[in-house]
């Protein structure tokens, strides 16, 4: 395990007790009669993962009347829907690697990856389908459909130079920060939190989940191929454009880059003279700042709520998503 | 109940089921998701029986549609190349369906049949990849998971509402249907063409099913007779008349 994950893994230390449960609930979840599936679902879980999103529930769900297995119905879907929508992202992006590990799609092949990501969403459904309350399946239900329309989107813009910081914000949201923003949201609900509780801790999330992917998309500049567990550069081989690249995608010496980054006719050497152009342009400082701003809002939700270790944790884990080199 | 009063209530099931699934980029540049209409007139038997049939009844039975036509997309995604345009939208396409599925019962909301069709949609796709990965070598083995694949949805439904009379019709219906497609070599049309049997086999398990069907629809008292007229219709044909 990493320095970085252990700095995370630290704050959850006074959750300890219901994190390893969700581990446990997590991998039950995804047991399987066919071992194929098994293996293909099992492969993704225990490659790990930051597991911002089952913290997430579980320190929302502190501000109310908290039960660990009702949070843990919902951690344990909100994670599973993370981990489908990844084995289906890497079929679409062909990746072959996802954190230092072969992607399902690799080791098996796009269609196992179509069916283990189905079988994992399917068994996200099971998890919360014993949560009896409408208004957190109508939340879950739409943050779905948005972040899959987040998708589309996506691929419409990919190679699309003429997009600007509205688009991107906008992608973003629905991407990381629509699902962050839920898993406070549904903590909260879970555990019948007054409704102001849960509309800070909500916009808690979503600011959260802004500055998280803008510092994911971050580090996938300026990260080593060993740190990220893929090739560095990827978002913009694959023809997306990220934060960073949205500052000086109109460079006149950065445009040669990006057109061989498109048309994936790009060696190792000129990938590296890319990325080593992004690092020093000051985009990166660019979009630092505004992943800085958003964590400030973030901070600024927490303010009014009681004093206690799950407030701690949230304040404590956005200054780690500002300073996070993984 | 006539012929024509069974298309047009399949065509409405469809109509409402593409406006409900509807996605504008995925229909420009992927094309509109085709329905699997002999399934849907499956899903739709108590209603085309005449049975009592509710709003709650008529929005499950769209999600269910929506969960078949995300199967049958992805079903369509190469095995090892999906990095055209077309792939990728089909994948969020299949997860655009299937979000759409969650959100109807959501709307109703029906927890039980949220908790009894993810169960469903689990068991279709160990089974899928069961197929695809490592059929077994029997016929028998490959029909029943065929048939689960097909009918698992549309059984939790007819539970769920009180339609349980219907189940064995489907359960013979499927595989035998699918029997009749890879005789006839409709591969186009037909699911894991790569488990087509040999003629033989083909024709003894058609014959031994069809007998089951005509017995099972024999018996079923409750059955309109036109209802029966187009079903067995169906079964001389490899295209629904139910259509």
């Amino acid at each position: 395990m990493g320095l970085e994950k252990i700095k995370l893994m630290s704050l959850y230390t006074d959750f300890r007790k219901d994190m390893s449960y969700i581990e446990k609930e997590l991998e039950r979840s995804v047991q399987s009669s066919s071992p194929i599936v098994r293996q293909a679902s099992l492969h993704l879980l225990k490659a790990g993962g930051k597991r911002i999103r089952p913290i997430f529930v579980i320190l929302a769900a502190q501000s109310g009347n908290y039960s660990m297995e009702n949070a843990a119905k919902v951690a344990v879907s909100l994670e599973l829907i993370h981990m489908a929508s990844l084995v289906h992202d890497d079929v679409i992006d062909d990746s072959d690697m996802r954190r230092g590990l072969e992607t399902v799609k690799a080791k098996w092949n796009n269609r196992v990856a179509m069916y283990a990501g189905d079988f994992i969403f399917s068994r996200a459904l099971t998890s919360i389908g014993n949560i009896e309350k409408a208004s957190v399946h109508q939340i879950l239900a739409e943050t779905m459909l948005e972040i899959c329309k987040g998708e589309i989107i996506q691929i419409d813009f990919q190679q699309q130079t003429d997009q600007g910081l509205r688009d991107y914000l906008k992608r973003i949201k629905r991407k990381t920060a629509l699902l962050l923003s839920s898993s406070c949201e549904l903590g909260a609900l879970s555990s019948d939190a007054d409704a102001e509780t849960v509309r800070k801790l909500k916009r808690y999330g979503y600011f959260t989940g802004m500055a998280f992917q803008i510092i994911d998309d971050i580090l996938d500049i300026t990260s080593t191929d060993a740190e990220l567990g893929k090739p560095a550069g990827s978002d913009l081989l694959n023809g997306h454009i990220t934060l960073p690249v949205l500052y000086i995608k109109d460079d006149e010496q950065f445009k040669p880059f990006m057109e061989r980054a498109f048309t994936g006719e790009m060696e190792e050497s000129d990938r590296q003279a890319m990325l080593r152009y992004i690092r020093q342009s000051g985009a990166i400082d660019k979009a630092q700042h505004v992943s800085d701003l958003y964590l400030i809002k973030a901070l600024k939700e927490l303010e009014s709520l009681p004093n206690s270790k799950s407030k701690k944790a949230l304040i404590q884990i956005a200054d780690f998503i500002g300073q996070r080199k993984y | 109940m006539e012929t024509k009063g069974f298309t047009d209530q399949v065509d409405n099931y469809i109509h409402d089921l593409r406006r409900a699934i509807y996605q504008p980029v995925v229909e420009r540049d992927a094309g509109r998701a085709s329905i699997d209409r002999r399934k849907a007139a499956l899903l739709l038997l108590p209603l085309l029986n005449g049975e009592q049939w509710t709003d709650e009844m008529q929005t499950a039975a769209l999600a269910i549609g929506a969960i078949h036509t995300a199967f049958d997309v992805h079903d369509q995604i190469d095995i090892a190349d999906a990095s055209s345009k077309e792939q990728q939208l089909m994948v969020l396409a299949g997860d655009h369906f299937s979000g759409i599925h969650y959100k109807l019962l959501a709307s109703i909301p029906n927890f039980h049949l949220i908790r009894s069709l993810s169960a469903a949609i689990g068991r279709v796709n160990e089974c899928k990849t069961t197929l695809l990965q490592t059929p077994p070598t029997t016929l028998e083995e490959r029909l029943q998971l065929i048939t689960e694949v097909e009918s698992a949805c549309i059984v939790e439904f007819f539970d769920t509402f009180g339609f349980t009379r219907y189940t064995h019709i489907i359960e013979t219906l499927v595989p035998f249907l699918w029997l009749l497609d890879s005789r006839q070599h409709d591969l186009n049309r037909m699911k894991f063409p790569h488990l087509v049997p040999n003629t033989s086999d083909t024709q003894d398990w058609i014959d031994q099913l069809q007998q089951q069907l005509k017995d099972r629809l024999e018996n079923s008292f409750y059955l309109h007779t036109e209802l029966v007229e187009a079903l067995q219709k169906m079964t001389n044909e490899p295209e629904s008349k139910l259509k």
